[in-house]
């Protein structure tokens, strides 16, 4: 199985030098698009911002950025008082 | 900071590794009184040798079973299953367990063992467990203190995972790893030893992302606290690491003190 890394870009880097297996690119971007959501909820539940710049990067083994993952592609904000009214 | 790391890291870390129940045993008299003749007969019940490749089940989910597992060497998870495909990992056990002496009794139902790296199983029947069990109360009650063990450690880890941030699940399993892979007391906690899970293990453990983990660990290594890397864990800042699991050893060492240990059975 191919071997990937998410590398996590918020407010501090969190370099993933241990990587792990993976199916395929479109499995290893599924649990970067999982972890991304959990830590946007966990900065939610923490009373803490969520900053849609943030993201988590899918590289392989040599360190080549396969897929980009933004906070900001995976949350959806309803809010009626700035709404397209 | 640098350099504390590596003057900790001189001596090799070596993982445990068993030949017989030995450990078994011992694991037993930390909790129990057994006379000789008892233990004895602990070390003589007959095991077959069963290596095991890592990420391999060896106890399936939902299998029935005619044997316990004595873990001689390795990594073993119990792991229970969602639709999905995720699994959660109830339970670690190191080498010195005996993974499933409950199925002696209740050979099914109780989730599956899978080998986290390559792991030396020592097979018991479970007809041999029961006639020594049959034969000496003492060490039916041993066995019954055992299983309890593993029942308090599994209520424990529900706490963790339901009730504590990430970082806090992480420092919690480090503690509680660092007394398992020690003397079993709050003392002798092992400050350096050969844990080989990987982020993602320690993540099907603490109900998190891999990518939750690394930062959890990247906050543990930054405030000094304690570091797993390939496999081995360094801690170089118990108090600290206790502080950050708030983690209470008493599910794991409150049967361990002598007064503790007389027999309630057995004669």
């Amino acid at each position: 199985m191919p071997h990937y890394h998410l590398h996590l870009y918020n407010s501090a880097e969190t370099h993933d030098a241990e990587g792990r297996d993976f199916p395929d690119l479109a499995a290893a971007k599924e649990e970067a698009i999982r972890s991304s959501r959990d830590l946007m909820a966990e900065h939610v539940k923490a009373g803490e911002a969520v900053d849609l710049d943030h993201r988590i990067d899918v590289a392989d083994d040599s360190g080549k950025v396969l897929a980009s993952i933004g906070f900001r592609e995976l949350i959806t904000i309803k809010d009626s008082r700035v709404g397209l009214g | 900071m640098t350099t504390s790391r590596q003057a900790a890291s001189k001596t090799p870390v070596i993982a445990p590794r068993f030949d017989n129940l030995c450990a078994f045993v011992e694991r037993l008299k930390a909790r129990s009184v057994l006379a000789s003749e008892e233990q004895r007969a602990v070390l003589a019940l007959p095991v077959q040798i069963v290596d095991v490749p890592a990420k391999q089940d060896f106890v399936p989910l939902g299998d029935e079973t005619s044997h316990c597992c004595f873990i001689a060497s390795g990594l073993v998870a119990r792991v229970g299953q969602v639709k999905n495909g995720s699994r959660q990992i109830t339970a670690f056990h190191i080498p010195g367990d005996m993974a499933d002496l409950h199925s002696a009794v209740r050979p099914v139902g109780i989730g599956g063992l899978t080998a986290l790296c390559d792991t030396r199983i020592l097979r018991v029947s479970h007809l041999a467990v029961r006639l020594v069990a049959q034969r000496y109360p003492a060490v039916a009650e041993a066995f019954w203190r055992d299983c309890i063990l593993d029942a308090a450690i599994l209520m424990q880890w529900a706490v963790n995972v339901g009730r504590k941030d990430g970082r806090s699940r992480i420092a919690h399993i480090l503690c509680e790893m660092a007394i398992r892979y020690g003397r079993g007391t709050m003392d002798d906690a092992l400050h350096e030893f050969a844990f080989p899970v990987v982020q993602e293990q320690l993540a099907d453990a603490a109900a998190l992302t891999s990518v939750h983990v690394n930062r959890c660990l990247r906050s543990l290594r930054e405030s000094n606290i304690a570091t797993v890397r390939n496999g081995i864990v360094t801690i170089f800042d118990w108090d600290a690491l206790v502080k950050a699991g708030e983690f209470d050893p008493s599910y794991l060492i409150a049967d361990t003190a002598p007064d503790r240990q007389r027999r309630l059975i057995a004669e």
